[in-house]
């Protein structure tokens, strides 16, 4: 556990190192001023605007951290050889894909906390400057689960990119299918209904077999998308709150697991 | 550095510098006026949309919405075209996000009015009214336009009437909603939604308002019950309302809580309590 924890702390460091910080901070200064200007194109629901903006970029933020840092901070591990220092201590393969896993979510955790406040601190200007033009069930609870939410849809993709990397060594090929399995895991469930809907006209059982086939690798990122929610508050039942989470973590452990099986067999030389 | 790479330098950063100022002006001397933008819409189905959209669906809805409004903004005289387009846009922005009340108070003002889309306007407005349980104005803006656009009483009647359920409406909408369901030749369907409203009511002031309207138009139908009676009986409509006494129809003509009598149009036998026939 304490060779986990240490390979967590040194990739979150190095990450850190990389400026990732301070491009982060760049990002919640930039998202501020972008939500004032873009919030107040609009004339009525200006809460709405800032939230979605607010959350938005801390989606994209997190995209950027896991495609543009955590990528390549695995990927140059296996360039530059400087894994076998890491594996010639006493650090097994499988607690090295879980160590990165950790250090890459908790770099991840850092930047959804900074934006989140970022995001946070607008909402809440928007709020004292219009206060009347706020939907009427806004609240803080479903803006924060909204949050929570994108976190862990962020470490749902850090995994799917741990297991990309760990099949290919190069990280611009890992990155490309990362962002394919974002791009259809963000729509899976919207192409599944489509086809639904299109089969019962037409009958044809094999592209249902084979979207229901996909529906099943391809993670559902779409439950995770509170967005809406939190800008208008809509309801929220408490106990189907749980399943996502439920569905997320076990959706990442399922991953994390074939990436370490995939990395044990591999040769590295 | 060498002095002659200094000025090398300096004299192609001057260079490359009015080349740009000179390719800046030209390019914005070519920008289109204004009032010469014309709307553009993507002719792919919103449910492709969405799913390109992602988890940025809030985002891309302003953005659409933006669209239209800069060349609804842009004050030039559009046509058909145009605003087809900017339905399209409207249409889109109404996928992605149904809640947004900037979307359909543009959509209010705009289609209905200046586009002529009254129906169109109507469709959209309805999404609105499915989503936003907690808003009461697309329910009314929908029972207006069939109302004001379509002069279609019975819908118009409906969609008020739905609107002064739904929290922070004023209980004048419901009153506004029963007027137009009689109008529309629906008087008993009026009133059985005023009597929900006035059990439901706890103020004051509003129960006394819905009681004067619920008695205006009891008497209202009691006085259409009766011409129809007349009707069958004489095959011809009553010349006025006394006839209904001498007919031996009703023993008394009801009180108008409003006026002094109903008003009555013997030519296409239409009651009304106020003079609006």
């Amino acid at each position: 556990m304490n060779n986990i924890w240490l390979l967590a702390q040194i990739t979150c460091k190095e990450g850190l190192r990389n400026r990732a910080l301070l491009g982060i901070l760049f990002f919640a200064v930039l998202l501020c001023v972008i939500n004032l200007i873009f919030t107040n194109m609009f004339a009525y629901d200006l809460g709405k605007v800032a939230v979605e903006v607010g959350l938005s970029v801390v989606s994209i933020s997190g995209l950027a951290i896991i495609f543009f840092m955590g990528i390549n901070l695995m990927a140059k591990d296996l360039d530059k050889r400087t894994i076998y220092m890491i594996l010639s201590r006493p650090i097994s393969r499988w607690q090295y894909i879980v160590g990165k896993f950790f250090g890459l979510g908790l770099l991840v955790f850092i930047s959804v906390i900074i934006l989140g406040l970022f995001s946070a601190g607008s909402v809440k200007f928007i709020i004292l400057t219009v206060p009347n033009y706020i939907p009427p069930d806004f609240s803080w609870a479903p803006f924060l689960i909204a949050l929570i939410y994108i976190f862990i849809s962020l470490l749902i993709v850090t995994s799917i990119a741990l297991l990309y990397i760990s099949v290919t060594s190069s990280s611009f090929l890992a990155m490309i299918i990362t962002a394919g399995s974002y791009f259809i895991g963000q729509n899976v469930e919207i192409v599944r209904k489509m086809y639904c809907q299109a089969e019962k006209d037409t009958g044809n059982e094999v592209s249902k077999q084979l979207v229901e086939i996909i529906s099943w690798i391809f993670p559902n990122l779409a439950i995770f998308d509170l967005k809406t929610t939190a800008a208008y508050g809509l309801p929220l039942n408490a106990s189907e709150l749980i399943w996502p989470v439920l569905y997320g973590i076990s959706y990442i452990g399922m991953i994390l697991i074939i990436a370490i099986v995939i990395f044990q067999r591999r040769e590295l030389t | 550095m060498k002095k002659g790479l200094i000025i090398s330098l300096v004299l192609f950063f001057l260079f490359s510098l009015s080349a740009y100022l000179y390719a800046r002006t030209k390019i914005y001397d070519q920008c289109t006026d204004v009032k010469e933008i014309h709307a553009t819409a993507s002719q792919l189905p919103p449910e492709i949309i969405k799913s390109l959209a992602g988890e940025f669906k809030g985002i891309m809805a302003d953005y659409f919405l933006l669209e239209a409004a800069t060349v609804i903004g842009a004050q030039n005289k559009l046509n058909a075209e145009d605003w087809k387009a900017i339905s399209r846009l409207f249409k889109q922005s109404m996928a992605l996000d149904p809640y947004f009340k900037q979307t359909y108070s543009l959509i209010q003002a705009t289609l209905p009015w200046e586009a002529k889309m009254p129906e169109c306007a109507i469709e959209l407005l309805k999404t609105s009214s499915r989503h936003c349980y907690w808003d009461w104005q697309p329910d009314f803006y929908i029972g207006f336009d069939y109302y004001y656009h379509l002069k279609d009483n019975l819908n118009g009647s409906k969609y008020l009437m739905e609107a002064s359920k739904k929290p922070g409406a004023s209980p004048l909408l419901g009153l506004l909603g029963a007027r137009l369901s009689q109008k529309g030749g629906q008087t008993k369907a009026g009133i059985a939604f005023l009597r929900t409203m006035y059990e439901n009511e706890k103020n004051e002031d509003t129960k006394k308002q819905i009681k004067q309207r619920m008695d205006a138009l009891e008497g209202v139908l009691i006085l259409e019950e009766a011409i129809e009676k007349f009707t069958l009986n004489f095959d011809r409509l009553p010349k006025n309302l006394d006839e209904l006494i001498t007919a031996k129809i009703l023993t008394v003509i009801p009180e108008n809580p409003y006026h002094d009598t109903y008003y009555y149009d013997h030519k296409t036998g239409i009651i009304s309590y106020d003079t609006a026939l």
